[in-house]
């Protein structure tokens, strides 16, 4: 005997006791209902679609399947978006992405009702502002498109949604603005996204992991925010932009260094506090990364380039210890890194109390005990606090400290500046969709350097930055206030 | 590599490459007329730069490195690409060496250089190894840096410098000074590097590579005069130019040798020439041996400049004889008769690809109109939308 749809999706949905099934009689006609209770709107299934479902089945004359089927789906069922499908992997999978399947016959109505309680939209913990919008992106990709629309009104806002994973069924929104964007950057995209095979996207991350060229992925090569008019800033610029359901973190491509030296408060404040700013967070990421490593080989090897009295302080403090200052800024590191991961890991209620234990008590007896010295953690403490200038790029930025106070441990400044000089060769070498690391001054591009950083007024920045814009690369035709 | 990399390469590379060991040495021999020297290897080089243009125009100096069909041509090429490797392999040498020189007291007093010296060799061999569009980068992002360091280093010498030390000009004796000219002409031969620069730049003038030269020879000209004005007779006996220049200026201030920062940045720019001039030396061996896997030429010439530098230049104030009178025939006479010849050769040559400079600097400039025409096309039609 041949079996019937609902019969079909029964056995696909056999063991899965969320599936809901409905049976309804409507002008002798059996009428299935299947649903997820939890991921659909139950307010406006109950409302909108069973009451006016069983009101119709009440006064329904008898009609043939067909007049029926187009009954429900024209006049009853009218205020929904409804598509039909008689395939059962269809049905299925729709009714798993928060679809209620209404099937009659051989044939089913997929009603959209997907709702899942989700995270109101507040302000992200790793990019707030003073001043400036303080929305962030939540982890529903329907919610942070309406965000993104909310600030782009306009035709050419292009969306291309894909589905990845084959457990996860992710849906993946690849944003551009149509004549900014350039096309060749937005088809590798597409390509390099569709070609993913993978069982499931649980994260953007997952997706970063596979734009991202080369197979050493020391440093990051896909830019990420957390709020939509940084999202849709870099949009303007030209960029492409990727929001995956399920993350608060949208993906931007191509991606430069500079980029994380900007900051969305740069753009609320006067060019000269912003350019204040920027040669601060360079400087402060510079002394992060190398502070340790200086400071270990000044006391190690190149201690006559300190002033003499400066040299006398440091030489009483670090009287007694008997370790060597390599290992003794190591231990101090070592301990600063544990301490963060475990404050990382600990309910928010313990880690006051960690990092009161882990900063007062455990520093102090260690210069008490003579295994540290004060100064040692002096300069890791700043450099660690210098760390958190530019959040996005803490976990490179921990390991070259490592790196760097190794090498002023072993071989001074020397070793320090050959480092740096390796480091730098490589960052200058990295190249994100054709474009250089570090544009716009390694090429230099004197155009795109107006919002580098020495930061110009935004009526001077008539153009996109040269590399990223596709055809369209005027911002604006000129200046308003021309001298 | 844009011109404008080109230019920063061209004025870092001379100054760093000069900056250190050699004026002590010129002072060892010329005492307080040392600049004279500086001043004519610079007329030499600005002649030899006229020259290099004047060949690029007539023939590609692409082509030095490309095998040719002509069999005494090509023998010809290889000559030169053979003594080509050599030059840039020394010229990396002594840079590699004075870096050696400058972290001597500091550092190798107590750690063993055979062995740590292999750090400088991996950076600058990687450097050689990711190109010359890569080193053009870093210089294009280092260049403010070591640019002021070496403008403040400039200015605490300059102001604690006696400049009478120089006068008076009348008693100059140019006889030992014609002879320093030979003895130290391997490490002025600047416009061999323009000529190789050369081939990767695109629209590079002749008279702002002159201009860049020239500022750049006067600037090194200046420091040699500052640095003989503060050490005067003693000069011979400090350990090279940068380390000492500023040394005497903030002794009253009690901070420290605070400077030591900005000789570390201008150290930069030495690390980078290089890296610039073991690239060369690879691109130059590759050539001779078209057919040999390049990593392995790369291998061998970093090995090289190691071996060198650990059992040859050990002290280079020593062997300076030694090595400057290999380094001299090799630069002068070989590189300077056969890239003579071989351009000679070239120029006559009836049916010569036209890829040089110039050419390409035409070819630019199509490019770049066709560029304009475009963007004004797109302009109106974002007018009409």
């Amino acid at each position: 005997m041949k079996k019937t749809l609902s019969v079909k999706i029964k056995e696909k949905f056999t063991q899965d006791s969320q599936i809901e099934t409905l049976t309804l009689n409507a002008s002798g006609e059996e009428l299935a209902i299947f649903y997820i209770e939890s991921i659909v709107d139950k307010k406006l299934f109950s409302s909108g679609l069973l009451a006016p479902l069983q009101k119709f089945i009440k006064t329904a004359t008898k009609k043939t399947q067909t007049e029926l089927f187009e009954t429900i789906k024209t006049d009853v069922l009218s205020l929904f978006s409804i598509t039909t499908s008689n395939n059962p992997n269809v049905i299925l999978q729709n009714v798993l992405c928060g679809s209620v399947a209404v099937v009659l016959n051989e044939n089913a109505m997929l009603v959209p009702l997907y709702d899942v309680d989700k995270r109101s939209i507040s302000e992200p913990p790793t990019s707030r502002v003073i001043k400036g919008p303080r929305e962030g992106f939540v982890e529903d990709i329907y919610t942070n498109l309406g965000l993104v629309r909310k600030r782009l009104k306009t035709p050419n806002l292009k969306i291309k949604e894909l589905v990845v994973g084959k457990q996860t069924h992710t849906k993946i929104s690849i944003i551009h603005l149509k004549g900014i964007a350039r096309k060749d950057i937005l088809n590798r995209i597409i390509s390099q996204i569709k070609a993913i095979d993978i069982d499931g996207i649980i994260d953007s991350y997952y997706v970063e992991s596979f734009l991202e060229d080369g197979r050493i992925k020391f440093f990051k090569r896909v830019g990420s925010t957390e709020k939509p008019d940084i999202f849709c800033a870099k949009l303007l610029e030209g960029r492409v932009g990727i929001l995956v359901d399920g993350s608060p973190i949208a993906l931007t491509l191509p991606f430069v260094m500079f980029e994380d030296l900007q900051s969305s408060q740069d753009y609320f404040t006067i060019p000269a506090m912003a350019t204040f700013a920027r040669i601060m967070r360079i400087f402060g990421l510079i002394f992060a990364v190398v502070a340790p490593g200086v400071y270990v080989a000044l006391q190690s090897y190149n201690y006559r380039i300190l002033p003499i009295n400066f040299l006398v302080s440091v030489l009483s403090s670090i009287e007694g210890l008997s370790i060597p200052p390599l290992i003794e800024i190591l231990i101090v590191l070592f301990l600063f890194e544990i301490i963060t991961e475990a404050s990382l890991q600990m309910p928010n209620s313990l880690a006051m109390a960690l990092s009161i234990i882990g900063a007062l008590a455990l520093g102090n007896t260690a210069v008490d005990a003579g295994i540290i010295s004060p100064p040692s953690i002096v300069v890791v403490a700043i450099s660690s606090v210098a760390l958190y200038i530019i959040p996005d790029e803490i976990s490179e930025n921990r390991l070259l400290r490592i790196v760097f106070t190794l090498m002023g441990g072993i071989v001074g400044l020397y070793g320090i500046i050959i480092s740096f000089i390796i480091i730098v060769s490589y960052l200058v070498s990295i190249k994100s969709y054709g474009i250089p690391y570090f544009v716009p001054y390694a090429p230099d591009i004197k155009s795109d350097k107006k919002d580098g950083f020495i930061k110009h007024d935004v009526q001077d920045m008539l153009t996109r930055p040269t590399l990223f814009a596709g055809e369209n690369k005027r911002r604006q035709t000129k200046r308003r206030n021309n001298k | 590599m844009s011109s404008r990399q080109f230019y920063i390469v061209l004025a870092l590379s001379v100054i760093s490459m000069k900056m250190q060991k050699l004026p002590s040495l010129v002072a060892g021999d010329l005492g307080k007329d040392g600049w004279l020297l500086f001043l004519c290897f610079t007329l030499i080089n600005v002649i030899g730069i006229i020259l290099v243009f004047v060949l690029s125009k007539k023939s590609s100096v692409e082509r030095l490195l490309q095998p040719t069909r002509n069999q005494f041509l090509n023998f010809l090429r290889v000559c030169l690409m053979f003594f080509a490797t050599i030059y840039f392999l020394s010229q990396a040498l002594l840079v590699y060496e004075h870096i050696q020189g400058l972290f001597a007291n500091t550092l190798f007093d107590d750690l063993s250089w055979s062995f740590f010296s292999l750090f400088l060799l991996f950076a600058v061999s990687y450097l050689a190894h990711r190109g010359v569009e890569n080193i053009s980068l870093n210089f294009e992002l280092f260049v403010w840096i070591i640019v002021v360091s070496f403008a403040i280093l400039t200015i605490l010498g300059a102001v604690k410098c006696d400049y009478s030390t120089i006068l008076p000009l009348e008693t100059i004796d140019f006889k030992p000074v014609l002879s320093a000219l030979k003895k130290y002409s391997c490490w002025f031969a600047d416009f061999f590097l323009i000529l190789f620069l050369s081939i990767k730049a695109r629209e590079i003038k002749l008279s702002k590579t002159l201009l860049v030269y020239l500022s750049s020879m006067i600037f090194m000209t200046f420091l040699t005069i500052v640095f003989v004005g503060i050490y005067d007779k003693v000069a011979p006996l400090a350990p090279g130019l940068i380390s000492t220049i500023s040394e005497q200026s903030l002794l009253d201030l009690s901070i420290g040798r605070v400077d030591w920062f900005l000789i570390l940045f201008t150290e930069m720019g030495a690390i980078l020439a290089c890296g610039l001039n073991l690239y060369f030396a690879n691109l130059c061996i590759h050539s001779c041996f078209p057919k040999a896997k390049s990593i392995i030429l790369k291998l061998i010439n970093a090995a090289t400049v190691y071996v060198l530098d650990v059992i040859i230049l050990v002290d280079l104030n020593k062997k300076i004889q030694f090595f400057c009178g290999v380094m001299n025939t090799i630069s002068l006479v070989v590189i300077g008769v056969t890239m003579t010849v071989l351009l000679a050769l070239y120029i006559f040559k009836p049916k010569v690809p036209q890829d040089c400079i110039i050419i390409n600097q035409k070819a630019a400039t199509t490019q770049s109109k066709r560029k304009r025409a475009k963007s004004k096309s797109n302009k109106k039609s974002e007018a009409e939308i």
